[in-house]
This record gives structure tokens, C-alpha cells and sequence, in this order.
């Protein structure tokens, strides 16, 4: 082909090679449960990971809940590097009506599994697009993830329990599917 | 020629052909698959052709290309933020600052005097456009893709500003931050919508500086809640005011800092501290301030950049708001 007509891609074509770690049939050991969401002085971050503990197994675990800041200097790697040391066995964070917020959850996510944790996120359906970009711009688009479809702002304190409880079992069912 | 549509944004685009893009590249052409930087949110790899390949999409001349490096590497500081800049719900993007001598290598050159905001003439809005497809194709940065602004705000797809040197009374802005005389430098600053703030018929500083203080302190801004950097683009009648009256920049952004101030009862339940928990708060929200405590625009006044901009005529400051920090990078073979 002539170099007049041949087109040069202005895109990147580099996508980092990622692993999925390994699943258990049942989970057990140091689960890690991560509140990213923002407006937590409503109390809705402590409700999604409220309903993940209710659907979580009653013995056999330690759980460990956590408030992750998302805004600001990220810095993911560090922080799965400490999960490791710490020998965590399985990892779910929650993000609310925030992008960034939603976004980086899925990358902690993804590191987390490149290095040997289980992990997922309960997300908000209405981010799809950039729930699909930062799958697959980070080299996991098969990471399997809890949604809810109700806007956080629509909903009222009491509505968390019917909303969350179908994506909590969700997540914890992704912790244990086979990889098979 | 055509091209697929998703490379460009909605305006039209010159087709990246190899001769286009070769032409680009120019004495760079032997390392075009050289990594400049990685962009998140996606960690694309940009390298010097793809660069070169959105600059020809921009309508980019090659004297533009080391000006579009510079502003990549720029944003590619992990102090600038980027992938919340790209993933943020809010209408954040970067604003492109030509800092140091007048550009002589870009044809046309920058447009700094009468309308230079616009882009309407000058090599400010392609060179500012190639940023934006670079972070569109390379760092995920549409709507498609990680860009997830609820409504963008006018300018994201091309603001660039360079400071007029020759009408200004002080020394350009990158001498004032500390860089050199004949250096050639691109600032790049996360930036809102702009504000433009107007104050004629006088020649009083003290009541030109309130005026700019009252219509930069409102509760809604991200400054407001982040109080990091706060562009001021002022036009020479402005700066010369204060010049006049003995006045340097750094006094200017000194009084700022001083009046642009809000009680904190004014600011707690409104804009971003509504929505922010405390475990996102910045550090100066621990331990919260008093309701009566005064809260300026900005946690430090060398946080307030001054550049002077535009025609001699009119009384006009635009305020650039935004949530970050501004990084530079030195613009390497230029000439």
C-alpha cells in the first residue's frame, strides 16, 4: 500500500496480560469488605457492606470492614500489596454514584486477583460504560461484578435492604463460583 | 480520506496518513514506538506516533508537535490526577498554559492578545485539541469509555492559553514559578468553566482586588471544598492597575488569598461538602473548622496563578476554576 494512503491508528493498542485468581467452594479466612462509596455520612456506604455481611456464612470467617478514600492520590497497588502480607482470602468493595470511585474499585479489584485474591465490587448499573472501559482497558473484562439498578439518590435508608441483598449474595457468589 | 469516526471528537479531523504522521515526527521519526507515557484510566502506552497521529487529527502543523509532547507529559505527572480527571462525574479537563518566551515555532503562533481564549485564531485550540484526542484515544478519556462527566462544560474540547509577554507588567508566570528566563514551558491545570469577572470605570486596586475576591468566593466550586489551585487569566487593563499602584503579582494573589474568604457555616452543607464523607475530606477538614472560622479560596497564595492575557482594552479577569494542581514540562527541540 502507498504510505500516502495507508492511516496510522492515533489509539493504544497495549492491554496489560491479567490473571483471575482462584475460587474456593465456600469462603473462608480474612475477607476483607471495602466501603469506597462517597456520602457516608448518609450512611449508605455502611448499608451496601451491612447487607454483605448479613449474607455472608456465620462461621468459619473473620471479617475486616474498611473505609477506602477514592479521591485523591490512589495509589491501588500498595494497598493489595499490604492485602497479601496480610494474608486476606477474599476481597469485596462497594462503590456508590461516583465514577471515579466506581472505577478505581474495579482496578483494586483487578489487582487484587493478579495477585492470587478473589475479589468483586457491587457497583451502580447506571456507570456501565465505564464499568465495561476499565474491565477491558485493564485486561479483565471476564471480572464478574454485582450491579444494582436503583440510583443511590432515589433511594431512602429503608430501601437499602431490599436493593442490596440480591447484589450482596451476588458478589459472594462470584467469590465462590469455580473458574472453571 | 476517511477514518473511523471514533477517532475524533464531533468536529472534523485530517486523516493520520503515514506521510502525515512521518511529517509529524519529523527528527523523532527513529523512535516512534517509544513510550512517551502510560495514561490512565486506561494505561494506554502513548508513544510518539500515536501522539503524532492525534496531532495530525487535531490539525496540528510539526512545529506544534514538541508543545503537544510537553502537555502530555504533563498530565502525565501522577500529581496531575488524570484518571480522576478523565472518570469524574464533574466537568473536569485539562486547561493548556503556554509559559515562557513568546513561541516562534508553531505557524500561526499562539494567540495571546485580542480574543486569545477563543481559539479562534492561532495555534492555541489545535495544539489544546491534540490533548484532548490524545487523552480520548489513548487514555480512555471519552464518553464511550471512562469519561463519565454528567455535562462536560464549553471549551473541554480545546482550551489553550498562552500569557502575553508584551503587554504584562510583571514577569511571565513560569519566571514567578520558578523557573528560568528562555525556558519554553507547557502548564497544564484540571479546570472547570470559567468566569468572567468584570470591573471598569476606576482605578482603584483595593476595589478591582474585592471584586475579583467576591466573585471567586461561592460555595460552589470544587476550589471551594479542595482549595487548591485558582487560575487567574487577567487582561493587561487589570494588571496594570494594580501595577501602577505598586503592586507585584505576588501581592496580588497575597490580598486574594486574604479576601477571598467564606465563613465556614456558609460552606458546610453546600457544593462538595454535602456529598463528601469525612474519609474523603482533604486534611484541612480535621479537625472541622468553627462555623465563624474564615475559609479562603485557596490553603496557600502561591496557589493563585496570575497570567496575563488578551487585548489593552477592557476591564476583564476570568477566573479558571478546578480541584487540582498544576504540573509543568519543559518543551524539548522546540526550534
Amino acid at each position: 500500500m502507498p504510505t500516502d494512503l495507508e492511516l496510522v491508528s492515533p489509539l493504544a493498542t497495549h492491554r496489560a496480560a491479567r490473571t483471575s485468581a482462584p475460587r474456593a467452594r465456600t469462603l473462608s479466612g480474612h475477607i476483607v469488605l471495602s466501603d469506597s462509596m462517597l456520602n457516608i455520612n448518609a450512611g449508605w456506604g455502611e448499608l451496601i457492606i451491612d447487607s454483605v455481611v448479613l449474607a455472608l456464612p456465620k462461621t468459619g470467617i473473620h471479617i475486616e470492614r474498611i473505609c477506602r478514600p477514592q479521591i485523591g492520590d490512589h495509589r491501588p497497588q500498595e494497598w493489595i500489596d499490604r492485602l497479601v502480607e496480610q494474608g486476606v482470602s477474599a476481597l469485596i468493595v462497594s462503590a456508590g454514584d461516583c465514577a471515579t470511585c466506581t472505577s478505581r474499585a474495579l482496578r483494586e479489584c483487578i489487582l487484587a486477583e493478579d495477585a492470587g485474591i478473589p475479589a468483586t465490587a457491587i457497583v451502580p448499573a447506571g456507570l456501565q460504560e465505564i464499568i465495561e472501559a476499565t474491565l477491558d482497558a485493564w485486561g479483565r473484562p471476564d471480572l464478574q461484578v454485582a450491579l444494582f439498578d436503583t440510583p443511590l439518590f432515589a433511594l431512602k435508608k429503608e430501601d437499602f435492604p431490599n436493593v442490596m441483598t440480591s447484589s450482596a449474595q451476588h458478589a459472594i457468589s462470584i467469590l465462590t463460583q469455580s473458574n472453571d | 480520506m476517511p477514518y473511523p469516526s471514533e477517532w475524533c471528537d464531533a468536529l472534523p479531523g485530517i486523516a493520520p496518513t503515514r506521510e502525515r504522521v512521518n511529517q509529524m515526527l519529523g527528527s523523532h521519526l527513529n523512535q516512534a514506538n517509544d513510550v512517551v507515557a502510560s495514561l490512565p484510566p486506561s494505561m494506554g502506552q502513548a508513544t510518539w506516533q500515536n501522539i503524532a497521529a492525534n496531532a495530525v487529527l487535531a490539525g496540528c502543523d510539526p512545529g506544534d508537535f514538541a508543545t503537544v509532547i510537553a502537555a502530555v507529559r504533563a498530565v502525565a505527572q501522577p500529581r496531575f490526577l488524570l484518571d480522576q480527571v478523565i472518570t469524574t462525574v464533574h466537568g473536569l479537563w485539562p486547561m493548556v498554559f503556554l509559559a515562557g518566551s513568546n513561541p516562534t515555532w508553531s505557524n500561526p503562533t499562539w494567540s495571546m492578545e485580542g480574543d486569545a481564549l477563543s481559539g479562534s485564531y492561532g495555534a492555541n485550540a489545535r495544539i489544546a485539541r491534540a490533548l484532548s484526542l490524545v487523552l480520548r484515544n489513548i487514555a480512555g478519556g471519552s464518553p464511550e469509555k471512562f469519561d463519565a462527566s454528567t455535562m462536560g462544560r464549553p471549551g473541554k474540547l480545546a482550551f489553550g492559553v498562552a500569557e502575553n509577554l508584551t503587554l504584562s507588567p510583571w514577569e511571565p508566570w513560569h519566571i514567578r514559578a520558578g523557573h528560568t528566563q528562555g525556558e519554553h514551558m507547557v502548564a497544564t491545570y484540571a479546570a472547570d468553566s470559567t468566569l468572567c469577572i468584570t470591573d471598569m470605570g476606576h482605578d482603584d486596586p483595593d476595589i478591582l482586588i474585592s471584586t475579583i475576591a467576591d466573585s471567586v468566593a461561592i460555595p460552589g466550586t470544587y476550589n471551594a471544598f479542595f482549595r487548591k489551585d485558582l487560575w487567574l487569566l487577567m487582561s493587561p487593563t487589570h494588571a496594570w492597575i494594580f501595577a501602577d499602584a505598586g503592586w507585584s503579582a505576588t501581592d496580588v494573589a497575597c490580598a486574594l488569598a486574604e479576601q477571598a474568604t467564606q465563613p465556614y457555616s456558609r460552606l458546610r452543607s453546600r457544593g462538595l461538602f454535602g456529598f463528601i464523607d469525612r474519609h474523603q475530606a482533604p486534611a484541612w477538614l480535621r479537625p472541622e473548622p468553627r462555623d465563624s472560622d474564615q475559609i479562603s479560596i485557596v490553603d496557600d497564595p502561591r496557589r493563585i496563578q496570575i497570567a496575563i492575557v488578551g487585548a489593552p482594552t477592557g476591564g476583564y479577569t476570568t477566573a479558571v476554576f478546578g480541584s487540582g494542581v498544576t504540573t509543568i514540562e519543559g518543551i524539548v527541540d522546540a526550534n
